[in-house]
């Protein structure tokens, strides 16, 4: 129970920094809304995001977040991440993120948001998906 | 040399400089929830909004790369201006975002656009694309550049 909650909580407060970041972001353009974020990354025009344009669009993620291009992330670097979340995707526990380990945890995302299991993640997957914290 | 070939030569070649330039910055279940739950989406869709809150202190192109056509198919500006698009580009430019430049002085312009993100060896590396506008004339070229520990771009290959 506790567990739940503590799980709920922490994507809630995660949740809350969705569409919106640093200063190094909104110095470029606002973040798009779901659609617009699918659409630029459907490579292959489907409509849909499936595992290989899922993986392009965290690696560069990963890049982006990466303020110091060190190679690795960091607690301050992932806000909207709870701690623990972090905390829990580190798997050597020394709060440096690798690439991997994002990438890994970021695939658990996925398959939890991929509710029909068909590989690919929808619109209203992904909505539905974030509007669980809510 | 033909026309057409001596053009082609000059992308390639501004391909190869405006990256390795010494381009230098500043600073320099169903119900089931993930990893990290709906912040998950929000932090890629967040991060799809470009990074980059680094600035371009100053761009000095590598001149000896460059043949004696290249030279005379674009001047110096054209070259500092394609480097500095180009280091934007690598350094703040989400996959698929044009950066463009445009010289009104020759009428060149191009753009650097990134198409792929990786990581290898603990270094950022990105293939771009880098089109290039001379004589009313477009021509294309592609590239992949890693990021170095003084934030420059260096063409691999």
């Amino acid at each position: 129970m506790i567990r739940t909650a503590c799980r709920y909580l922490a994507v809630a407060s995660a949740l809350g920094l969705l569409l919106m970041d640093g200063p190094a972001m909104a110095q470029t353009r606002p973040a798009p809304d779901t659609k617009t974020w699918v659409k630029e990354h459907d490579r292959n025009g489907d409509g849909k995001i499936d595992r290989e344009e899922f993986n392009q669009a965290v690696v560069e993620a990963f890049f982006f977040r990466d303020k110091n291009k060190s190679g690795y992330l960091t607690i301050e670097e992932l806000r909207e991440a709870a701690p623990e979340a972090v905390k829990a995707a580190n798997r050597k526990g020394d709060g440096k993120l690798t690439l991997q380990e994002y990438v890994n945890a970021l695939f658990k995302d996925f398959e939890a948001a991929d509710t029909d299991k068909d590989g690919l993640l929808a619109v209203e997957e992904i909505d539905i998906y974030m509007s669980r914290a809510k | 040399m033909p026309r057409p070939l001596t053009e082609c030569v000059a992308i390639l070649m501004l391909v190869v400089v405006a990256a390795t330039g010494c381009a230098t910055i500043e600073d320099n279940p169903k119900a089931s929830i993930g990893a990290f739950g709906g912040a998950a989406f929000g932090g890629l869709i967040a991060a799809a909004a470009g990074g980059g809150g680094a600035a371009i202190a100053g761009a000095v192109i590598g001149g000896a790369l460059l043949g004696a056509f290249a030279g005379n198919m674009l001047d110096q500006r054209d070259k500092r201006l394609a480097a500095e698009a180009q280091q934007r580009a690598l350094e703040s430019a989400p996959t698929g975002k044009p950066v463009a430049w445009t010289n009104p002085d020759t009428g060149h312009s191009g753009t650097v656009t990134p198409v792929r993100t990786y990581q290898s060896g603990g270094s950022y590396c990105r293939e771009f694309q880098n089109n290039v506008t001379i004589g009313g004339k477009d021509e294309k070229a592609y590239g992949t550049a890693c990021r170095q520990p003084d934030g420059s771009w260096k063409v691999q290959g």
